[in-house]
């Protein structure tokens, strides 16, 4: 379905640095499946995302190298008309602030609508009210009648999460890319909008990417798991495994630093330090100068993604363990 | 103050917005003679927070929970009730009473960016609260500025840098830091926390409780992260709709929480921390504004006949009060 190969990409800093944002990426996602994407913020997980549905501003990027291929299409080197049919029709991108995402001066009806109208210039009102209303259903309003003709702040957080949702799925597509989007809302209502975005991937045979900085959400709805760093991937596989016992310190710190809900009330563990920027990154593992058990080799020279078992692969010279638990 | 005065000591606090409808709708429900239609954000909340203390208050968005902060806070009137602040009424007063009441206390805002003014550099920032309430030392003030600066983690450079020059994490620990200018005696945190990268939220929960533990700080922490709650609190209050459903120790949350909001809720934290069973969905119940009995009875499993009565706050063991007709006493 999507194949990412080897990808590098440079972007241009406002002040003329080159800033190595993403460096030698390779991902695959099947069709029906789950990826997600864990990383702190500037870790290049968004980039990434935005990188797969063409979304980077040509102005930014400075050089970029490999390739990603969605089923079939080369989007690195793919015109603007070829892209313009894949995103929102093949590729729905479901973004981080519904607030600043979505137009303020129109209503919910007409912004899924553009869509519908962008791709199908031709469909009558009813074929478009038909696919809008489906869309806002899926996406969980009970009476998408009584909120279509609603503006974006007439509406609670959630409501306008789930609009951003309706309006990546209005057209079906095969690829959602999901970017933060449960962030700052309460549980029941995440658990609500996750198990949603599941369906939509069991039912419809759909792939997904789901990036987030929390790992339970994670754990909730993706199959395979992806942890980036300084824009290395350190570790990637199957997501249960993975979190039952990481072998990247780094993993095995982002879940420590989890708040827990068990008996034992234990504070999370923080990361002591910053994540470096892009331009200022280790000489040698990229996690080395926050990392409890770097050595000398991890300071002097940088490690390469390594199988751990078939389906396990991690990016250290000193994993916690060989994959065989 | 004596030992036993609360810091802050909240009674029968309601407070409610007007729904903004077509005006047309509004002429026709005078001329009928209805009252203008209202959301209750707040209703009849009471509770008291000790010295060194931390209150958590947890629920979903719309439950009044940033209301409660921004009343107690003065940026809304409360339509009724009291709150005391080291003994003192802090409603209904004004100009330099007013200012000399809530110099004990200070917030601490949910998003880092927003709450910084761009513009002003960190050293004027953190300098506005002592300008505002004439504390500005005469001598050495800038020994006690980097003293503050190094309380929250940050080094003295930071003093001349703007916000934009810092991360997120750093941001938020800028802003504790203004909170910190006139040791207060109460700290409200709403969502403090929230808006950051779990690594750097795991930082500044540290942070917060060494400040409690050396300043004696008492906190209002509110967020819908039930995790984080119950990690940083002492006690807990659970608010829905805007009514307090359940109060108890923050200990015994998971074991003893006992309305069914409360439940609903842990269910859902269970699922998304600890990977535990899926809890069962309702769908987003659009619930009438203003019901009559149990506030959760529209959407409460256990609904009965009794709940068409409003089940008042009641203690079924010490120090655990729940606000529901079913709550078994466990003393």
């Amino acid at each position: 379905m999507l194949k990412i190969d080897n990808f590098s990409l440079q972007l241009k800093g406002s002040d003329g640095r080159i800033l190595p944002v993403i460096e030698k990426v390779s991902l695959h996602v099947k069709k029906g499946c789950c990826l997600g994407i864990a990383g702190e913020s500037g870790s290049g997980k968004s980039v990434l995302a935005m990188s797969v549905a063409a979304l980077l501003p040509r102005g930014s990027v400075h050089a970029r190298s490999g390739t990603i291929d969605f089923d079939g299409c080369q989007i690195l080197t793919a015109s603007e008309a070829e892209l313009r049919h894949l995103r929102g029709r093949k590729v729905g991108f479901i973004f981080q602030e519904p607030m600043t995402a979505m137009n303020p001066l129109m209503t919910l009806y007409d912004q899924i609508a553009e869509t519908v109208y962008a791709h199908f210039p031709a469909s009558s009102r009813a074929d478009a009210d038909a696919k809008i209303m489906l869309a806002l259903e899926r996406a969980g309003f009970s009476e998408p009648e009584k909120f279509m003709h609603s503006y974006p702040h007439q509406l609670s957080g959630g409501m306008r999460q789930r609009a951003m949702i309706a309006m990546a799925l209005v057209l079906e597509p095969e690829l959602i890319i999901a970017d933060e989007p449960t962030t700052a809302i309460d549980a029941a209502l995440q658990v609500q909008l996750l198990s949603e975005l599941r369906q939509q991937i069991e039912q419809h045979k759909r792939s997904m990417i789901f990036i987030s900085h929390d790992l339970g959400v994670i754990r909730a709805v993706s199959d395979q798991l992806a942890v980036f760093y300084a824009g290395c991937l350190v570790e990637t596989g199957i997501t249960s495994r993975i979190l039952a016992a990481p072998a990247h310190p780094y993993t095995a710190d982002l879940v420590s630093a989890l708040p827990r809900l068990v008996n034992e009330r234990k504070l999370p563990v923080s990361i002591a330090g910053t994540l470096p920027a892009p331009d200022k990154k280790p000489k040698g593992c990229v996690y080395s100068d926050r990392c409890h058990y770097a050595q000398e080799t991890c300071r002097a020279q940088r490690p390469a993604l390594a199988k751990l078992t078939d389906d396990w692969q991690v990016n250290c010279f000193y994993p916690l363990h060989k994959g065989l638990v | 103050m004596s030992v036993t005065t609360p810091v802050l000591e909240v009674a029968g606090l309601s407070r409610s917005f007007a729904i903004e409808r077509s005006m047309l709708k509004n002429i026709s429900d005078r001329l009928k003679g209805s009252k203008p239609q209202a959301l209750r954000a707040l209703h009849d909340v009471s509770f008291s927070i000790a010295s060194g203390e931390t209150l958590g208050v947890l629920g979903e968005s719309g439950s009044g929970k940033s209301t409660l902060a921004r009343v107690l806070m003065g940026i809304y009137e409360p339509d009724s009730g009291t709150a005391k602040l080291c003994g003192r009424e802090m409603f209904g007063q004004h100009g330099l009473e007013r200012l000399a009441i809530l110099k004990d206390m200070q917030m601490v805002f949910q998003d880092p960016f927003g709450s910084l003014d761009p513009r002003m550099t960190v050293r004027q920032i953190i300098c506005e609260p002592l300008k505002i309430h004439k504390m500005m030392p005469a001598k050495d003030l800038d020994t006690f500025l980097i003293r503050t600066l190094a309380d929250v983690g940050l080094e003295s450079g930071a003093l001349d840098l703007y916000p934009s020059e810092f991360s997120g994490g750093q941001r938020q620990r800028i802003g504790i830091c203004r909170a910190l200018m006139l040791n207060p005696k109460l700290l409200i945190a709403d969502e403090a926390v929230s808006a950051l990268d779990v690594s750097v939220q795991a930082q500044i929960l540290e942070l917060l409780i060494r400040l409690r533990a050396e300043r004696n700080l008492a906190m209002l922490f509110v967020s819908h992260d039930v995790a984080v709650v119950r990690q940083i609190s002492d006690r807990i209050i659970l608010l829905y709709r805007g009514h307090l459903v359940e109060e108890l120790n923050a200990d015994q949350l998971l074991t003893h929480g006992c309305h069914p909001y409360t439940k609903h809720l842990l269910e859902a934290a269970l699922f998304l921390r600890e990977g535990a069973v899926l809890p069962k969905i309702t769908a987003a119940v659009a619930a009438p504004v203003s019901v009559e009995g149990c506030c959760y009875r529209a959407v409460c499993p256990q609904a009965a006949n009794e709940c068409q009565h409003r089940p008042t706050l009641r203690e079924i063991a010490p120090s655990h009060r729940v606000a529901c007709h079913f709550a078994k006493e466990t003393r």
